[in-house]
């Protein structure tokens, strides 16, 4: 089973990680969600929160380079610049367990 | 601003004009997508119009103040205009932008809403001026991607959430008061002054009366109560640059505060509570100071609860590139220039220097660059002519072991006469057509 954790902004990927207060945590097994979850994120202790739920996988928007430096040595591992509906680019995170070139959505526009 | 084909007359003047100004400029529609953007706001942004409209402004700004207060949406809810609010963007290289925003509504001829436009200005290059006014320096200040630097990255914010004392040691120029700024500016007495002594520059004499005040009648001169550094910095963090030059006496009263929590400002006759915290430097190893006895080790374990140890710049040759490209926009920013960067030959050059001035040098010769170069890329006749004397330059003449002592006495003389070759060909003993000769052996002509 996978956790995947997507910063959420409405239905959107959340721009910039260091201003979402929201994700969705998601449960995968076998290419089926299990259970899904919206959450309220906290900045500061984001890191720590999100590995106390276990994620394995972040997908998020833009990342500033304290956020960059905040989650070096983390064993999450991070898709960032992502862009797009979030339902999305989960069905394709799904379906292709991609790298993040060939997540949803599209990557950032610059 | 956009190239829609048929526009009119009024339309193709407008976007003109709108591409002509310093400032970006961009609408929306009432779904938030962008309808046009203009070339600065290409240039702030970073993204080309063709990318943009369409697009969530959200998404293509990024700002701090999209997801929660964004100030479209409350100009379409209330009507009213923003002006001036300060955010930041987020651009696509990670880079964050210091912006001033104002937006409006817009309306069609019945009056109801079609959209917003929203102007923003490019402030970084007054961040950066108030940056070093205020000194509100944070991690994103320091630049390195050097092993040993990023090790001590991940640690800093572990570090400045504490309230233990730190220990800063590094040589002269490699940025001691930066990180001990950045611990500051990240812990929770952020919003506390952060105050920096410098401890070698004080008189024995006066330090005391600097670093705890003094009181009314303390002696002859004390006409008023003078708060100490310690007063001025309550709540928030005292810098203690080249701690290891305090004198012993001044040592024991620092050992105090910090065991005891409070100190007494001269001629007092009680002692004040203290929550300072102490942020330690030195550019000499302080436990070798203990060992030989002109530094008290009771209080190096009081400082020396944290220890950070900040590299040469010669030992982090690989940040070079990276500080130079810092440092030629920041000083771009602030002498409002448009330099592109250092050819590479500079850059070469830079890899072989060995810096003893360490970062605060590597800027310093920028800065003496900037004022050198008119425009375009930065080269070897812009720097310091003692520069370029001091690098061993691999010469293809000096093969033999004679030809590199002569090269090198030849350097040596060249630096300590500041280049003026009849002063160097006196000391070398020779005619300066001699010297000329011998400069062009060695390539250093």
């Amino acid at each position: 089973m996978t956790t995947i954790a997507i910063t959420t902004f409405g239905n959107r990927v959340s721009a910039r990680l260091d201003c979402a207060d929201c994700f969705l945590l998601v449960k995968v097994h076998d290419g089926k969600v299990l259970t899904r979850t919206s959450m309220h994120l906290d900045p500061r202790g984001g890191r720590q929160v999100l590995e106390g739920l276990g994620v394995r996988v972040l997908i998020c928007g833009g990342l500033t380079e304290q956020c960059v430096r905040m989650l070096r040595g983390s064993r999450i591992r991070v898709i960032p610049w992502v862009q797009g509906d979030v339902e999305e680019v989960l069905t394709q995170f799904i379906a292709l367990h991609a790298s993040a070139g060939a997540v949803a959505g599209k990557e950032g526009t610059s | 601003m956009s190239d829609t084909p048929g526009k009119t007359v009024p339309t193709i003047h407008a976007n003109t004009i709108l591409d002509s100004i310093a400032d970006g400029v961009f609408t929306v529609d009432t779904a938030m997508r962008i309808t046009s953007f203009n070339r600065a706001a290409e240039r702030i942004t970073g993204v080309p119009r063709g990318s943009a409209v369409g697009q969530f402004c959200f998404e293509v700004l990024r700002a701090n103040i999209c997801e929660r207060t964004c100030a479209l949406k409350c100009s379409f809810e209330t009507g009213e205009e923003t002006i001036g609010k300060q955010v930041n963007i987020l651009r696509g290289d990670g880079k964050q932008i210091p912006i001033s925003i104002s937006t409006a509504v817009l309306h069609d001829d019945s009056g109801a809403i079609v959209g917003g436009v929203e102007s923003f200005r490019d402030l970084s290059a007054l961040e950066e001026l108030r940056k070093e006014i205020a000194g509100r320096y944070t991690f994103h200040d320091i630049v390195s991607k050097n092993h040993a630097m990023r090790k001590l990255f991940d640690i800093l914010p572990y570090i400045a959430e504490s309230e233990s004392s730190v220990l800063i040691q590094g040589p002269s120029g490699s940025g001691k008061e930066l990180f001990a700024r950045a611990i500051h500016n990240l812990s929770p007495r952020a919003q506390g002054p952060f105050v920096a002594v410098n401890c070698g520059a004080l008189p024995d004499a006066l330090l005391e009366s600097e670093l705890f005040g003094y009181v009314q009648g303390a002696f002859t001169d004390a006409r008023r109560d003078k708060p100490g550094r310690f007063a001025l910095a309550e709540g928030g963090s005292l810098f203690l640059d080249e701690v290891d030059s305090l004198p012993r006496a001044t040592q024991v009263k620092l050992l105090r505060v910090l065991q005891e929590r409070e100190y007494t400002p001269l001629g007092a006759s009680a002692a004040v509570r203290t929550s300072v915290r102490v942020i330690a430097a030195s550019k000499e190893d302080v436990s070798k100071l203990v060992e030989s006895g002109s530094f008290r080790d009771d209080l190096y374990f009081r400082l020396n609860v944290v220890k950070l140890l900040l590299p040469p710049l010669s030992d982090r040759r690989d940040d070079i590139p990276l500080l130079v490209a810092r440092f030629v926009e920041k000083l771009n920013l602030k002498m409002d220039r448009d330099i592109a960067g250092v050819s590479e030959e500079v850059l070469e050059l830079f890899m072989r220097y060995p810096f003893p001035g360490n970062v605060r040098e590597l800027e310093n010769v920028l800065e003496h660059a900037f004022i050198m170069c008119r425009g375009g890329l930065i080269s070897l006749a812009h720097l310091p002519g003692e520069m370029t004397m001091r690098v061993e330059a691999p010469h293809p003449l000096s093969s033999s072991p004679l030809d590199a002592l002569e090269r090198q006495a030849l350097v040596d003389a060249l630096i300590r006469h500041k280049g003026v070759k009849i002063h160097v060909a006196k000391a070398l003993g020779i005619h300066r057509s001699s010297l000329w000769r011998m400069m062009k052996k060695h390539g250093l002509l």
